[in-house]
């Protein structure tokens, strides 16, 4: 085809191009306006919610959390009830899962939420069943899957899933206790 | 242009995935739901559409030399435009299909069609063929997902039917795991495709064995 047209100069070559790219950078930034607010939404929308799940309370005042636990992403006080702490599990089976665990000032766990996560679709994604999760409530103690001698029943075929799920509680608890 | 032709193409005879064995990632990553199936389907069906009607408007203008870059940028600026819209208004379906939106970018259904047909045809002939190309792998990506769920997880058309739930058909104890794994996307693909080329080659024998 190339053949049939007479060949264009170099400088054509890069004023189409940036052309190009100047047009579809230009409709880019369009569509960005008009989705950040949504997207901003959700995301706040998401955690939201995900507080509420683990533990239910009126307020959620997010705390300065500078102790050893190094994939802490944000610690709430809900209430006067005891704390949320969302962190990042870093050992699932497709990466790190971004999880919530509520823990009551009585040291029992409240409920676990998890925020986002790139866990096989059908398997390790059966960790954001809320029957699953259920089994969490109102243990005291270190967690662990029943094949490790632990509480926990793993998701079928996906220990490792199982398995992050239960460091991410693991870490909110002893991020608790170091809060006191 | 004929459009009966064009659309017997997209859908069976040069089905994108089925016989021109385009875009296999998507189709061996994400076919485990018919939600994931029905969205991706959709999302690539969008993205060939406007990829294939503005590449054939730009096609005398966009010179021989350049033009995978010129076409990568008119792909990745409508599939970031999708991503971004999907996040917004339809957030389930974004965190479901997740990285696989993004990757469409290099989807080679969409730039094969755009070096293969809309370089070279008018642009309602590209519209067209991107709505039917599309359609063919929304439909192979479809039943893909139909199969393995049933097979996989013992459901039928769950995240669209029955609430989301979706239809338990089997029950979940008998259900193979390994066909929602990626070693049943592989499996489920040559069977699926063995069933098409079979029926696609057998009117061809009947006629050499006529002669």
């Amino acid at each position: 085809m190339s053949n049939a047209k007479k060949e264009p100069g170099l400088a054509s070559l890069v004023i189409v191009l940036a052309i190009i790219c100047l047009v579809i950078a230009a409709l880019l930034g369009l569509v960005n306006s008009v989705t950040e607010g949504p997207i901003a939404d959700n995301t706040a929308k998401t955690v939201q919610d995900s507080l509420k799940i683990v533990l239910p309370a009126d307020t959620y005042d997010e705390v300065e959390y500078s102790g050893t636990e190094a994939n802490v992403i944000a610690v709430y006080k809900a209430g006067e009830d005891g704390y949320v702490v969302e962190v990042n599990s870093p050992n699932g089976f497709g990466g790190a899962l971004d999880m919530m665990t509520g823990i009551s000032n009585d040291g029992a766990i409240t409920g676990i939420a998890i925020i986002s996560h790139s866990e096989t679709s059908g398997l390790g994604s059966k960790a954001t069943d809320p029957e699953w999760q259920a089994q969490f409530a109102g243990i005291t103690d270190t967690v662990t899957v029943t094949k490790d001698g632990g509480q926990i029943n793993a998701i079928t075929g996906s220990t490792i899933t199982s398995r992050a799920v239960c460091d991410g509680v693991n870490m909110a608890r002893s991020v608790v206790e170091e809060l006191g | 242009m004929n459009v009966k032709k064009q659309f017997i193409d997209g859908l069976i005879t040069q089905n994108p995935v089925l016989v021109q064995l385009l875009g296999m990632c998507p189709m061996l990553a994400i076919t485990t739901s018919m939600f994931n199936g029905l969205g991706m389907g959709l999302a690539v069906m969008v993205i060939l559409t406007c990829s294939n009607i503005v590449i054939s408007a730009l096609r005398k203008i966009i010179p021989s030399k350049v033009r995978i870059a010129c076409y990568i940028v008119v792909i990745a600026g409508f599939v970031t435009m999708v991503d971004l819209l999907l996040k917004a208004f339809v957030p389930a379906l974004s965190k479901s299909l997740g990285l696989f939106i993004p990757l469409i970018v290099v989807n080679c259904i969409i730039l094969g069609r755009a070096e293969g047909f809309a370089s070279k045809n008018g642009i309602a002939a590209s519209a067209l063929d991107g709505i039917f190309q599309g359609f063919g792998n929304m439909v192979a990506l479809t039943i893909m997902c139909i199969i393995r769920e049933f097979l996989g997880a013992g459901t039928f058309g769950s995240g669209v039917l029955n609430g989301g739930a979706g239809y338990q058909i089997l029950p979940e104890s008998v259900a193979a795991l390994g066909m929602i794994l990626p070693v049943g996307g592989f499996l489920t693909l040559g069977c699926v495709i063995a069933v098409v080329q079979y029926f696609m080659n057998k009117p061809k024998k009947t006629k050499e064995v006529a002669k």
